[in-house]
Formats: structure tokens, C-alpha cells, sequence
């Protein structure tokens, strides 16, 4: 296959408004989240981005324009766009008293509006999986020829309709995300928006390949054999086997149940498993731009030698995998995010300079 | 030169679902769907239809499945977002305005688990296009879906196969896909063309 490789990239997130911001506050121990009331007298935590823009086009343009930029593709606009999101522009609509007029595209006119952007533009929406998806379209597109380079934008961005519908489902966590941890007890949502420019043309990081597997057996859980069947396809779509992973970034995202069910998909593929990390402590879970986002927070931090660490007990089964130092070795990386709606997503990645 | 990748349309629904498609649906189930919104019945309706023209019970665990939908399960949203003024949505509502519900759904009455993505464009050809550059030698599955009347499921079921000793002409509009001549699909470096 292929091999296609990650040049820019950015990622705002509550940790700051750039990657530089991101390692330095996980370097400082990272940021708490804030609370946020929802109708009704319920609140929750939420890591929201520090952009204090209260109209919501105002700030998503802002935010994404920045992005872009620090991605280096904001004069690269006739590239392919390929954004990912699952709640689209409905912050922006719940605050409208009629009925959502348009259509979900009408978002993505809207990013390319803002942008200035002129080359073609998908948009992608499948949950948490979204950039994954993203991903692995643009580089689908790339290898068939139809262009060199292409965008991946993932954009989930403050809304109360999601959150209130995570907290109906009763996924939320009330006090903090805690993956693999003993007390676990639901995910913490958050804001992101992040941008990889995927490219023909060698530079340090190469995503080899990946795969995406729908599994609509439990809508909202994950199953071990499912994520042990994503993980054999994306390494043998990859060209790789499963020695050859020195670190593993795993969707963790606090569930009590599904987190330990991942872990156990990747024990029984990998039995002794490679180190392992999650970014959702950090970051919240950033629904459908978290592939993008982890992936530009996970390679930054790689590069600049911070590592996320966990302040709370770690589950004795699921939690002791979880590496607290930067691994020695991390050529090979599996990244996976798995989904609401039996969305199941892995890429592999290899540090060239490994 | 290697051979260009080409498919044959085994099957396809018309663009506007028939006034019995929750009829069809059942009897394609063999029971009523509980808890699913109009969106994904309807969506299932047409996948369902199609394989059922194509004569295949089971998707072949290697097929793309690609839906698209400009306002997707815009019945549900609306109800959310009304329920989520006052209180928490109720979780059903919430799941039935999730496109990614839809996928699960599909997955489940397909009895198929693979690579299902719900994509969008203004252009349905640049979504053929996308999901040929995506499937390489694999089948697809792809499903246009609107609620809104006229409710609409128009889906095509693409199998591989060798490309026919016939011409291809570039596809210029996505209604060249619903003409029951058109039975063949290969991906060129510039789109689709079609024969």
C-alpha cells in the first residue's frame, strides 16, 4: 500500500489554543473541566476551549481559520476537505427559535465559506469515529490518484443538544473522566478542533493504513471481539504485525463497562500488551473530531517528550496496561477510537525518524 | 496497464420510497421495527429492498456501505431539540436523531459487520466517486436517504466484476444511476464513468 504521511497539524482543545499551549499545560499537569447547567437543573463537566466569543459561527469560524492555519493548508485551499463531525453546526441551531432549516451540507458550505476554500469538500459524520473515517477517506482519495494531498478537519464544537442527550443516556461522568480507572463512571465531553494535512510526500510521521468496522450488535457498547477484529484488519490493511506495535492509544474514555471491554479485545489479539495511553483525562472526549485531535495531541507529545499521567487509581484489570511514562520505543502506533452507534475505528502510524 | 476497476449494478430502488415501503419493510424484517425513527426504517427500507433484488439475505463482510442524507433524521432533531429546552431529551429521541443509530440499524438487519460511513456532498456523483476510491476491489452499498416528503430511499448494490467488452462514457448526473440501462459502473482517474 501506499504509504501516505502527516505533515501539518494542529489541535485547539481546552488544554490551549494550540499544540504548543496542549503539551505544556499536560507538562503542568493539565486543566480541569468546566461545569455546565443544563435545562432541567442538571450539571456537568465539560472541557470547553478558552475562546470567550459567545456567537457560536462567530467563534467556530475563528476557530477553525486558526486551525487551518496552524496546519499550514490556509493557502492550500484547493486541496480535498474531508471534515469530520457529529454534531455539526446544532449549537448554532438550538439557539434559533424555528425549526432547523437547510441541511446538515449547509455546514460544511459554511467551513469552506469561512475558509475560503475551493477544493472539494466532504463531510463526514459518523459519530465518534468521524475523523477516523475522515482520515482514512482522504487517503483513500490520495491513493486512487484523484490528488497529492489532502485536509482532514474535525470539528465538534459546544452544543447543549449533545450533552443533554449523553446525560439522558446516562454516559456522562458528574465529576471527571477517569479511563481505565477504578472509579470510573462515564465519559466527560469536550470541544475540539484539529487538522492533519496528509500528504504523498515523506516526512517524519506515515500513517500505513487503517480500518473501520461497523458492529451494530450493542449500539452503544463495544465488544471485545469486535475490537480485536478492527485491531487484526487495521494492522493487516497496515502491512504490520502485531510485534511490531510499541505503543497503543486506545478509545478509554472512562466508560466502566467499555473500557474494560476494549482492553480485553486487545488482550486476547495481542496477549501481553504494548504500552498502552489515553488522552481523554486530558482532553474530554471530543466525540466526532477526537481521531483527528488524539492523533495530532498523541505525535506532539511524542515529539516533544511529554507524557499524560494519571492522578487517580487504576482499575487492577482493565487499568495496569496504561503506561505513566513516555515509552523507550514508539515506531508503530495503533490509535483507536471507538463509537456510539457500534462505530469501531483504527489507523497505524510509524515515526519515520524511529 | 492494470485493469480499471469496474462494477455491475445488481440492484436498485427507485428515488421515491413506494406509499406501502413500511409495508415492504415488514415483510423484509418479518416484524415491525421497535424503536427505530422514521429515518432509519425508512433507510432500511431501501437497503433491504435492494438486497432482496440483488438476491443476497447477507452483505458480504467486505462491503462498503456508504449513506448519505442532506437533512437526515430531521423529525427526531426536531423533537430533541424542543425536549432539550425544558429537560433531558428522552434517550430514544436523543439515539433516533444520531446517524450513527442508522448505521448500527443497518448493521444489524444486514446481519453484516464493516465499513459503514454516513458521508455527505452536494454532489451524489463525487459520493459514488469517494466510495469507488475508497472500495478498490470490494462491493458497495449506497443508500440516498430523506424523510421529508416525498420520503426518499434510493439505493444501488454494486458488485465487482470484469469490465465488459462495451464503451464507457464519463457519468455526468446522478440520475444517469436510477436509468435501468445503465448496469455498469468503473472508476477512471477523473470520476465515473458509466455503461
Amino acid at each position: 500500500m501506499t504509504p501516505l504521511y502527516l505533515h501539518g497539524r494542529s489541535l485547539i482543545s481546552a488544554l490551549g489554543a494550540d499544540l504548543q499551549q496542549a503539551v505544556t499545560a499536560l507538562a503542568a499537569g493539565g486543566v480541569t473541566p468546566q461545569r455546565i447547567q443544563l435545562p432541567g437543573g442538571t450539571e456537568w463537566p465539560f472541557f470547553s476551549i478558552a475562546y470567550p466569543e459567545t456567537q457560536w459561527r462567530v467563534r467556530a469560524e475563528a476557530l477553525l481559520r486558526s486551525a487551518i492555519a496552524q496546519a499550514g493548508v490556509a493557502e492550500r485551499c484547493e486541496l480535498p476537505l474531508f471534515i469530520a463531525s457529529s454534531s455539526l453546526q446544532i449549537g448554532a441551531t438550538e439557539t434559533e427559535e424555528q425549526a432547523p432549516a437547510g441541511d446538515y451540507y449547509n455546514f460544511a458550505e459554511e467551513v469552506a465559506a469561512w475558509l475560503g476554500w475551493h477544493g472539494p469538500v466532504y463531510l463526514i459524520s459518523t459519530a465518534c469515529t468521524s475523523a477516523m473515517h475522515a482520515l482514512l477517506a482522504a487517503a483513500a482519495h490520495i491513493r486512487s490518484g484523484a490528488a497529492d494531498e489532502a485536509v482532514v478537519l474535525g470539528v465538534e464544537l459546544s452544543n447543549r443538544y449533545t450533552l443533554a442527550g449523553f446525560a439522558a443516556m446516562q454516559l456522562l461522568s458528574p465529576t471527571s473522566p477517569r479511563p481505565l480507572g477504578t472509579t470510573r463512571d462515564g465519559l466527560v465531553l469536550g470541544e475540539a478542533v484539529a487538522a492533519l494535512h496528509l500528504s504523498r510526500h515523506p516526512s517524519r510521521w506515515c500513517l500505513r493504513g487503517g480500518s473501520n468496522l461497523l458492529d451494530g450488535s450493542d449500539p452503544t457498547g463495544a465488544s471485545p471481539a469486535t475490537v480485536s477484529r478492527l485491531c487484526h484488519q487495521a494492522l493487516q490493511n497496515s502491512g504490520l504485525a502485531m510485534s511490531d506495535i510499541d505503543l497503543i492509544k486506545a478509545q478509554a474514555a472512562g466508560s466502566p463497562v467499555n473500557d474494560l471491554n476494549e482492553i480485553r479485545g486487545l488482550t486476547a489479539l495481542f496477549g501481553t500488551l504494548p504500552p498502552l495511553t489515553t488522552l481523554k483525562a486530558a482532553i474530554g472526549h471530543t466525540l466526532g473530531a477526537s481521531g483527528a485531535a488524539e492523533i495530532a495531541l498523541l505525535l506532539e507529545c511524542l515529539e516533544k517528550g511529554v507524557w499524560p499521567r494519571s492522578t487517580y487509581p487504576l482499575d487492577p484489570e482493565a487499568g495496569t496496561v496504561l503506561t505513566s511514562k513516555m515509552p523507550t520505543k514508539a515506531r508503530h502506533i495503533l490509535a483507536i477510537i471507538l463509537g456510539f452507534g457500534g462505530g469501531y475505528s483504527a489507523v497505524a502510524l510509524e515515526d519515520c525518524n524511529g | 496497464m492494470a485493469e480499471m476497476l469496474t462494477w455491475r449494478i445488481t440492484a436498485r430502488t427507485s428515488a421515491v420510497a413506494p406509499a406501502d415501503w413500511r409495508e415492504r419493510l415488514v415483510a423484509h424484517l418479518g416484524q415491525r421495527p421497535r424503536r427505530l425513527g422514521l429515518f432509519t426504517e425508512l433507510a432500511l427500507y431501501g437497503a433491504l429492498e435492494t438486497m432482496a433484488e440483488a438476491g443476497e439475505k447477507v452483505l458480504p463482510e467486505d462491503t462498503l456501505v456508504r449513506v448519505c442524507s442532506l437533512r437526515g433524521a430531521v423529525s427526531a432533531i426536531i423533537q430533541v431539540l424542543e425536549q432539550a429546552r425544558s429537560e433531558l431529551p428522552m434517550p430514544f429521541s436523543f439515539l433516533q436523531s444520531q446517524p450513527s443509530q442508522t448505521l448500527a440499524a443497518l448493521s444489524s438487519a444486514l446481519k453484516w459487520q464493516g465499513d459503514g460511513s454516513y458521508v455527505l456532498s452536494r454532489d451524489p456523483l463525487a459520493l459514488v466517486t469517494l466510495a469507488a476510491r475508497q472500495a478498490g476491489q470490494r462491493g458497495l452499498l449506497l443508500g440516498w436517504v430523506e424523510e421529508e416528503a416525498p420520503a426518499r430511499s434510493q439505493w444501488l448494490r454494486l458488485i465487482p466484476d470484469t469490465a465488459p467488452n462495451k464503451p464507457f462514457v464519463p457519468a455526468q448526473h446522478f440520475a444517469q444511476m436510477s436509468d435501468p440501462q445503465t448496469t455498469w459502473l468503473q472508476l477512471h482517474g477523473d470520476g465515473i464513468a458509466i455503461a
